[in-house]
C-alpha cells in the first residue's frame, strides 16, 4: 500500500514520537537507557543476543525489523509506512559508457538511470541538467542513453575540469556550470530537467528550493547527508513538516545514516576499539570526575584504531584537558568497557530499528516541500539497501 | 275457556314480540360481538402498530444516539493530536485523559476510554478501577445498538479504532465512547412514544437495565416471564393491568437486549371502550325502537285477530254474528270471510244436527230423543191429563232382513212408518226410535181403555206390507203404558212399556198392558244377583229331594238333590229364577260345591239309618268347563268315604252342547270316576244324535214338558215312545219327569222307562219331611192294574 506524504509523514510522525525514547537515547552515553524500563522483555531480549545474532541483526535491516516487530507494538504499522515502491527496471547502457567510472558508483548510476528513464519527458528540446555534478558521470552517462544535451553544476572547479574532458570524450554535447550553489540562485528553463544523486544536505535542500521556485518540468533526486550544514536542530521544509517537527538534534538526523553496510570488517573491528576505548574513557571520567554522566569526546578517527587503549585514553584526557589518574587498572578497565561496549551494542540495536523511519520522515518532509505547492513528487526506492542505503529517489513532475 | 288464547306464552303478539326480541337480540348480540372482535382486533392491530412503531422510534433514537457517538468516535479516532496522545501515552497519559474527557463531554458520554490493540486500557474517562475489559472492541464497532456492562452499568457503547496511519491495515488502538442506558431512557422519550419502556435482558433471570416505571411496577414486570414474540402481552403491576411488548434493542454479551414498551391496559384500550360504550347505548336505543314498533306491528296484526276470536266466541256460544269486524290485511281479511263461511257452516250444520238429533233419516219420524223431549214436554205442560205410550216392535225382523234384504227391510221400516204416520192425528205423536222400534204418545186418554188404543195401533199390520212385489204378513209386539198409573216420569213410562213390550214378547199376542207384576219381577232379578253369594254363607239355601222311583224295582234308589232358596222376605225362589244369575255371576260354582258337599252329608246320614239311596246332583254348563269339579268330587269321596256310584250328576242337553269338547272332557273324567252322569231335560234342546252317542253318559232325563199330559196326549205319547226306543238302542236308562198320575207311570212301565220322577210320588222335600215319607213309603200304592203284577 501506498501512503500518500502526508499520511507517511504524520503516521512517521506519530510512531516515532510513540518509540521516542528509544531512538533519541544513546546506548552508548548511556549505560541503562529510561525505554529498557518500558520495555524490559525488548532490552532482556537484546542483552542475550550472541555476537553472531548481533552482527546479523546489525547488517540486516530486515531482520532487525522483524526482530523489533516482534517486542514493540505498532513497531509494524511504522514499518508499513517505511515502505517504497522499488524500481526494478534495467537500462542497457551505451557500451565504454563505464569507463572511469568506480563499480558502486556505476550501478548506482545505472539504478537511478533506469528510474530516471522511465520518467523522461519526449520533448524534443530536454536539456539534462546534473546537480552537484562531481565529473558528471550520471548527467553523462544519461545525455548519452537519453541523446540529450548536458549541463552540469559543480562547485570543484578541478571536477569540473575533469568532467568536460569525460564529456568530450563521450562525444555529448556538455558545459559545466562552476558554482557555489548554496549561495547563488539557480535558474532553471522549462526544458531543463534536473538530476542529482546523493546531494548532501543543505544541497539538496537548496536544490528543492531553487528547483521549485523554477518552471523545470522535472526533477529526480535521490538526497543524502541530511545533516550536512546543519548547526542546529533540523528545520522541515515542508509546513505540515513544520507541524509536526521532530526537533531532531544534528546528531540524530546523523543517526538516519549510521550505515554499517558500508564497512569492511577489518574496519570494523577498528570501530570497536576506539568505541571500546571511548567507553573506558567515560567509566574513567565518571568515577574520576564523580559526574554519572556522559562527557562528551570527539569521536577517534580510524587512523587512530593502531593505539593502545592507554594511548587512546590519554589521547582522549588530554583532549579534555583531564588528567588520569595514575593508578588506573587498565585490564579491569578494559573489561569494564568491553563489558559496557558489548550491552550499548545490543541496547543500540533498538534506536537502530527506527533509522531508516528518520530518514523517510526527511525525505517526506522534502516532498511536502513540493507538494504543498501542487507539484507532483513520488518517492521509490532507485535500488537495493546492499547496493547503497541512500537509494531513496525522490521524483517531481510539473505538468 | 277462562283464559284468553291471546295471553300467555303462546299467543300471536308474544310470539312474534318473543321472535322479535330474539332476533334483535341475536343481532344486537353479533352486532355488539362482531364490533366488538373487530373493534378490539383493531384497537389491538392499532395499539400493537403503535407499539411497534414506539418500540422502532425509540430503537431510532437510541440508535441515534449511537450514531453520533459513532460520530464522535470518528471525529476523536482522526483527530492527529489525540492520535498523538495515544502514541506517546505511555509517558504521558494526563494529557491522553484530558483531550479525551473533551471530546466526551462534547459527545455527551458518560463514560470513555482507549484501549491500545491488544486490549489494554489506556485511560478511561471516569477513571474507574477497571484495567482490561477484555472486550472485543471490533463488536461494537458496526451501526448498531451494542450494550456493554462497565462497573455494574450497562452502557450503549460503541468502538473506533484509531489508526496511525489511516491508510494502514493496521488498527494502532481503540477509543470507546457509551452512554448509560439508564440516560437514554428519560422523559423525553415517554413524552415521545406515550409509553413507558424498560430495557431488559431476558434470561433465566430478567435483568432489569433501565426503566422508565416506578420501582414496584418494574419489579413486577421483571418478575414475569416476558415474551418476546411480537405480540401484546399482558402482567399486572400496581394493582393495575399492563400490557406489553417486546422487541430486540441491539445486543448484550451476544445476546439480544429487549426493548419492552408498556402501558395500563385501561388507558390503551380507551378509546376502544368509549367507542363500545357509545356502541352499545345506540343498540339500546335502537333495541327499544325496534321493540316498539314491534309491539305496533305486533298489535296491528293481532288486534284485528282478537276481534275475530271475540267473533268466534261468540260463534261457539251459538251467538251468531251479522257484521264482521274490517280487517286491514289481506291475511286478516281472508280468515274474517273464512270465520264468516264457517259460521255460515256451522249454521246449516246445526240445523242438519237439530234434524239429526230429532229425526230419523231413514223414516223421517221423530227420534227416541225427540220423543223423550215430547213425551217429557206432554207431563210437564198437562200434567193433569192421562196419556199412554206405546213401545212397538217388529217380531221376527232380523229374519225378515236376512230373508228379505236389508234394503226391502229398511223399505218396510219405510212403509210401517208411512202407515202409522197416516194414523197420526191431534194428540199422536209417532217416533222412530231405533231399529225395528217405534214409540207413539198418545195424549189424552182419559176414559179411554189402553187396550183399544193398543188395538188400535196393531190393527194397522193386520193388511200386509207389499216390498218389492212381496206381500210381507208383520207380527208386531206392543206394550203399553199410561200416565200416571204406571210411571210419572218420561223415563220410567218407557221403561213401563218396554218392560210390558218384552212381557208379551213370544206370547203370540201382538201387546201387552203393563202390570206392576212384570216390573217387580226385573227388580228382584237384580238384587238377587247381589244376595246370592251372601245366601250360601247364611244358611239361606238348602237342598230338597225327589225321590226316584226305579219302575220296575219298585223301590226308591235316587233321590234327585234340589236347590231351595228361603229368601228372608221374597220367600221361597225357584231354581230358574237363580241359577241363570248364578252362572251369570260365577257364583254357580259355590252353589254346585255347597250342593255336593249337603248330598254327601245326606247320603251319608241315611246311610247310618240303613237305607241305600243314590243321591243326583245337577251341575251346569259352567262346572263342566271348569275342570275343579271332578277334583272337588274325588276330595268329597275321601273326605266321606263313600262309593263312587252313589253319585249321580244330572247335566243339561244344552250346557253339553254350548261347549261339547270341554263338557266331554269333563264327562269322561268323571264318568272313569264310576260317576252315573245323567242328561237332563232329553228332548227340548236341539242334541245331534251324533253328539249324544259319543257322550259318556248313563241315562237321559225325559222332560216333563212330554210327560205331564203323557196320560192324555197320543203326541206325547208317540215322542215318548220314540225317546224310550232312541234311549234303550243306545243303551241308557231313561229317567222320566214330572209324573204326576198312576196312568203316566202305567205307561212309562210299558214302554221300559227305568225310573220315574214326580209329584205323583213326591214333592221334592227337606231332608225330614222326606225321611217321614220314605218310612211311609209302599211302592205299591203307586202303581194301577197290572203294577203289582209285575
Amino acid at each position: 500500500m501506498s501512503h500518500s506524504h502526508q499520511q507517511r509523514l504524520q503516521g512517521l510522525t506519530l510512531l516515532l514520537n510513540k518509540f521516542a525514547p528509544i531512538w533519541r537515547s544513546s546506548a552508548f552515553k548511556n549505560e541503562c537507557p529510561e525505554w529498557t524500563l518500558q520495555h524490559p522483555d525488548l532490552a532482556a531480549t537484546l542483552l542475550e543476543l550472541s555476537d553472531e545474532q548481533l552482527v546479523a541483526l546489525e547488517r540486516s535491516p530486515e531482520q532487525l525489523h522483524a526482530f523489533l516487530s516482534k517486542h514493540l507494538s505498532d513497531y509494524d504499522t511504522l514499518l508499513a509506512l517505511i515502505q517504497l515502491p522499488e524500481n526494478t527496471d534495467k537500462i542497457a547502457p551505451p557500451k565504454f559508457s563505464n569507463v572511469g567510472i568506480p563499480g558502486r558508483k556505476w550501478q548506482q548510476i545505472m539504478a537511478f538511470m533506469a528510474a530516471q528513464k522511465q520518467c523522461t519527458t519526449s520533448a524534443n528540446n530536454t536539456e539534462l541538467i546534473d546537480w552537484c555534478a562531481g565529473k558528471a558521470h550520471l548527467g553523462r552517462t544519461a545525455a548519452l542513453v537519453s541523446k540529450t544535451p548536458l549541463t552540469a553544476i559543480e562547485f570543484n572547479p578541478k571536477l569540473c575540469e575533469e568532467g568536460l574532458k569525460l564529456a568530450e570524450k563521450s562525444n555529448i554535447k556538455a558545459k559545466f556550470i562552476c558554482t557555489d550553489v548554496l549561495n547563488d540562485k539557480i535558474e532553471f528553463a522549462a526544458n531543463q530537467e534536473v538530476l542529482a544523486l546523493h546531494a548532501c544536505g543543505d544541497l539538496h535542500r537548496k536544490l528543492l528550493s531553487d528547483w521549485k521556485h523554477s518552471n523545470s518540468a522535472k526533477l529526480i533526486l535521490a538526497p543524502c547527508c541530511y545533516e550536512k550544514w546543519l548547526t542546529d536542530d533540523y528545520r522541515p521544509l515542508s509546513r505540515l513538516g513544520k507541524t509536526l517537527n521532530l526537533n531532531l538534534t544534528p546528531a540524530l538526523v546523523k543517526l538516519a545514516m549510521q550505515e554499517t553496510v558500508t564497512a569492511p570488517p577489518r574496519e570494523q573491528t577498528l570501530r570497536h576499539k576506539l568505541q571500546t576505548a571511548r567507553l573506558a574513557f567515560d567509566i574513567l571520567q565518571r568515577s574520576v570526575r564523580g559526574i554519572d554522566a556522559y562527557w562528551q569526546t570527539p569521536s577517534l578517527p580510524l587512523s587512530k584504531a593502531n593505539l593502545s587503549t592507554e594511548e587512546l585514553l590519554k589521547l582522549m584526557a588530554d583532549h579534555k584537558s583531564f588528567s588520569l589518574p595514575t593508578d588506573v587498572n587498565f585490564k579491569l578497565l578494559q573489561q569494564q568497557a568491553t563489558t559496557r561496549y558489548h550491552r550499548s551494542r545490543r541496547l543500540g540495536l533498538a534506536a537502530q530499528g527506527f533509522r531508516r523511519a528518520l530518514e523517510l520522515w526527511l525525505v517526506s518532509d522534502l516532498a511536502l516541500y513540493l507538494e504543498q505547492d501542487n507539484i507532483q513528487v513520488e518517492l521509490q526506492a532507485f535500488c537495493d539497501r546492499s547496493l547503497t542505503p541512500r537509494n531513496i529517489q525522490l521524483i517531481a513532475f510539473r505538468n | 275457556m277462562t283464559s284468553s288464547p291471546l295471553n300467555g306464552f303462546n299467543s300471536l303478539r308474544t310470539r312474534i314480540l318473543l321472535n322479535f326480541l330474539l332476533m334483535l337480540t341475536l343481532v344486537v348480540f353479533v352486532t355488539l360481538y362482531t364490533v366488538q372482535s373487530a373493534t378490539y382486533k383493531h384497537s389491538t392491530g392499532q395499539l400493537m402498530s403503535y407499539a411497534q412503531t414506539s418500540a422502532s422510534v425509540v430503537e431510532d433514537k437510541i440508535e441515534n444516539r449511537s450514531i453520533s457517538l459513532r460520530d464522535a468516535l470518528n471525529t476523536l479516532s482522526k483527530d492527529f493530536s489525540f492520535k498523538q496522545l495515544i502514541a506517546t501515552s505511555e509517558n504521558d497519559t494526563a494529557s491522553l485523559l484530558s483531550a479525551l474527557e473533551n471530546f466526551q463531554a462534547r459527545a455527551a458520554a458518560d463514560i470513555a476510554w482507549v484501549q491500545d490493540k491488544n486490549g489494554r486500557t489506556i485511560t478511561s474517562s471516569p477513571l474507574l478501577p477497571f484495567k482490561d475489559l477484555n472486550i472485543a472492541a471490533a463488536d461494537f464497532l458496526p451501526d448498531g445498538i451494542h450494550w456493554h456492562s462497565v462497573e455494574g452499568s450497562v452502557y450503549l457503547v460503541r468502538s473506533m479504532p484509531v489508526k496511525f496511519v489511516e491508510s494502514s491495515r493496521n488498527i494502532n488502538a481503540w477509543v470507546f465512547m457509551g452512554i448509560k442506558a439508564e440516560n437514554l431512557f428519560n422523559e423525553r422519550l415517554i413524552s415521545l412514544t406515550d409509553m413507558n419502556m424498560s430495557l431488559i435482558f431476558v434470561g433465566a433471570e430478567n435483568q432489569l437495565i433501565a426503566t422508565t416505571h416506578d420501582a414496584d411496577i418494574s419489579e413486577s414486570l421483571v418478575q414475569q416471564t416476558i415474551l418476546v414474540n411480537g405480540q401484546l402481552n399482558q402482567f399486572s403491576g400496581d394493582l393495575k393491568q399492563w400490557i406489553y411488548i417486546a422487541s430486540e434493542l441491539g445486543r448484550w454479551r451476544g445476546m439480544p437486549m429487549e426493548l419492552v414498551l408498556s402501558t395500563v391496559e385501561d388507558k390503551a384500550y380507551l378509546s376502544y371502550n368509549s367507542l363500545l360504550g357509545q356502541l352499545i347505548f345506540i343498540l339500546v336505543v335502537a333495541a327499544v325502537m325496534a321493540l316498539v314498533a314491534a309491539v305496533l306491528l305486533s298489535n296491528g296484526i293481532t288486534r284485528p285477530v282478537t276481534r275475530l276470536v271475540d267473533v268466534a266466541n261468540k260463534i261457539r256460544q251459538g251467538k251468531y254474528v251479522k257484521e264482521f269486524p274490517k280487517a286491514s290485511t289481506n291475511e286478516v281479511e281472508s280468515l274474517s270471510g273464512a270465520i264468516h263461511s264457517m259460521q255460515e257452516g256451522i249454521k246449516k250444520r246445526e240445523e242438519e244436527i237439530q234434524y239429526l238429533a230429532y229425526y230419523d233419516s231413514l223414516t223421517h219420524l221423530p227420534n227416541r230423543n225427540q220423543f223423550k223431549n215430547h213425551l217429557a214436554d206432554n207431563i210437564a205442560s198437562h200434567p193433569e191429563r192421562q196419556l199412554a205410550v206405546l213401545m212397538m216392535d217388529l217380531d221376527r225382523f232380523k229374519e225378515i232382513n236376512d230373508t228379505i234384504g236389508h234394503e226391502a227391510g229398511d223399505q218396510l221400516l219405510k212403509e210401517i212408518a208411512n202407515r202409522l204416520k197416516a194414523f197420526a192425528h191431534e194428540g199422536v205423536f209417532i217416533a222412530h226410535i231405533g231399529g225395528d222400534e217405534f214409540a207413539i204418545v198418545v195424549e189424552d186418554i182419559t176414559g179411554r181403555d189402553p187396550k183399544t188404543v193398543a188395538e188400535n195401533f196393531s190393527g194397522l199390520f193386520d193388511r200386509p206390507f207389499v216390498i218389492e212385489q212381496l206381500s210381507l204378513d208383520v207380527d208386531i209386539s206392543m206394550g203399553i203404558a199410561t200416565y200416571p198409573q204406571d210411571a210419572q216420569s218420561s223415563e220410567g213410562l218407557l221403561q213401563c212399556a218396554d218392560i210390558a213390550l218384552y212381557s208379551c214378547k213370544g206370547k203370540h199376542f201382538p201387546y201387552a198392558i203393563y202390570q206392576d207384576s212384570l216390573n217387580k219381577y226385573s227388580v228382584q232379578r237384580l238384587s238377587l244377583m247381589s244376595e246370592l253369594r251372601g245366601a250360601l254363607a247364611e244358611g239361606q239355601l238348602q237342598l230338597f229331594y225327589q225321590p226316584k222311583l226305579a219302575i220296575s224295582e219298585r223301590k226308591i234308589t235316587t233321590v234327585e238333590c234340589l236347590i231351595r232358596w228361603i229368601h228372608p222376605v221374597h220367600g221361597f225362589i225357584p231354581p230358574d229364577e237363580f241359577i241363570p244369575l248364578a252362572e251369570q255371576t260365577g257364583a254357580i260354582r259355590d252353589v254346585t260345591h255347597w250342593g255336593l258337599r249337603i248330598a254327601f252329608q245326606q247320603y251319608k246320614e241315611w246311610q247310618a239309618m240303613g237305607y241305600d239311596i243314590g243321591m243326583a246332583v245337577n251341575i251346569s254348563a259352567i262346572d263342566l268347563v271348569d275342570m275343579q269339579l271332578p277334583a272337588y268330587v274325588a276330595e268329597l269321596m275321601s273326605e266321606f268315604d263313600v262309593d263312587n256310584t252313589m253319585l249321580t250328576l244330572e247335566v243339561t242337553e244344552s250346557a253339553v252342547m254350548s261347549d261339547p269338547e270341554s263338557a266331554l272332557k269333563a264327562l269322561n273324567t268323571l264318568r272313569r270316576m264310576g260317576i252315573t252322569l245323567s242328561i237332563d231335560d232329553f228332548g227340548t234342546g236341539y242334541s245331534s244324535m251324533a253328539q249324544l252317542k259319543k257322550m259318556p253318559v248313563d241315562e237321559l232325563k225325559i222332560d216333563k214338558a212330554f210327560v205331564l199330559d203323557l196320560a192324555k196326549s197320543e203326541d206325547d205319547k208317540i215322542m215318548v215312545r220314540t225317546l224310550m226306543s232312541l234311549a234303550q238302542n243306545l243303551g241308557l236308562k231313561t229317567v222320566a219327569e214330572g209324573v204326576e198320575d198312576g196312568e203316566t207311570l202305567k205307561f212309562l212301565q210299558e214302554v221300559g222307562c227305568t225310573k220315574a220322577q214326580g209329584f205323583y210320588m213326591s214333592r221334592p222335600l227337606p231332608a225330614d219331611k222326606f225321611n217321614d215319607w220314605l218310612k211311609d213309603f209302599n211302592a205299591d200304592d203307586f202303581y194301577q192294574g197290572t203294577g203289582s203284577s209285575n
